[in-house]
């Protein structure tokens, strides 16, 4: 069992955008228009009463599972008490990838994010958001690719 | 089965909480001195490692006994772990009790001012003194979490 794991503070932009970069529901080789982010799984949609749930995204084509996962702030804390309990239950956890995709993002894409899960002005905030995440896109890419090409390792 | 007592610190109110559960801590009176300073490094040395489950031991039940310190963020890490623990396919239960309303605040200063050097002759004191304030609370909890748990696998 091959699991990745794009964690971000919220689980609804960032992640989301990155597993669909990784999954090739976005494009990898130009910034996708507005229209391509409605369509998304999960795009804007975690409540916050389910962070720290993992959601599936899809299985990439080196047989990885690709989740999402919102932890807030608190992946200093989240992350070894899920890797100290694996390793309570015995399971290996080489097979395990967790990726930070919180690259530095333009301020607008947080209070987009913010507008849209908190305060529920969803047309607004998404809005934001897409612009924000389109002027952050290569660096989302670079992030992506640089896992897959990890990931190409470990599959060779 | 596995039980996870939780708490802010990992090593305070729910360290003992699980060290009653698993029988180490004695349940009719304060632990014995040499303990009490066990305590103490327990503390120093794993009191800041939140998110490091800690395994205390087995009940008498054979119920494996944890400790886990999350600094305030107990619905994700409980979430987290049951989640995972589904997708790995890991059919053992797990069960979370809270023993937040046990630690009260003088586990904030114990830790705050451990960090000084003239701590280590004041400190293990102010831990004692809320170690004996606060052990029946701990006890309940220990109490009723084995008995809720009789008879579950």
């Amino acid at each position: 069992m091959k699991i990745l794991v794009y964690y971000c503070y919220g689980g609804a932009h960032t992640s989301v955008t990155c597993a669909s970069i990784h999954l090739n529901y976005l494009p990898s080789d130009r910034i996708p228009g507005p229209e391509e982010f409605a369509p998304l799984p999960f795009y804007d949609k975690m409540d916050h009463d389910k962070l720290g749930t993992p959601v599936y995204m899809g299985r990439d084509e080196y047989g990885w599972d690709v989740y999402i996962i919102g932890l807030k702030r608190a992946n200093a804390v989240i992350i070894p008490a899920i890797r100290t309990y694996l390793n309570a239950c015995g399971k290996d956890q080489a097979d395990l990838l967790l990726v930070n995709a919180l690259v530095e993002l333009h301020p607008l894409t947080s209070i987009g994010g913010y507008s849209s899960r908190r305060l529920g002005l969803l047309s607004l905030g998404r809005r934001m958001t897409v612009w924000g995440i389109r002027k952050s896109y290569p660096k989302f890419l670079d992030l992506v690719s640089r896992v897959k090409e990890n990931l190409r390792m470990r599959h060779y | 089965m596995r039980v996870i007592y939780y708490s802010y610190w990992g090593t305070y109110a729910a360290y003992i909480a699980a060290s009653i559960h698993a029988g180490l801590y004695p349940a009719d009176r304060l632990p014995p001195e040499h303990l009490l300073s066990r305590q103490w490094e327990i503390c120093r040395k794993y009191g800041r490692q939140f998110g490091n489950l800690l395994y205390i031991g087995l009940d008498e039940d054979m119920k494996e006994i944890y400790c886990l310190g999350c600094k305030g963020k107990y619905g994700l890490a409980v979430r987290a772990i049951e989640n995972f623990s589904r997708i790995f396919g890991i059919d053992e239960p797990v069960h979370f009790i809270s023993a937040r309303h046990c630690e009260g605040m003088i586990p904030f200063y114990v830790e705050k001012l451990r960090r000084f050097t003239m701590s280590d002759r004041y400190v293990p004191k102010l831990l004692n003194r809320w170690m004996a304030r606060r052990y029946g609370k701990c006890r309940e909890l220990a109490q009723a979490a084995k008995q809720s748990l009789k008879g579950v696998i």
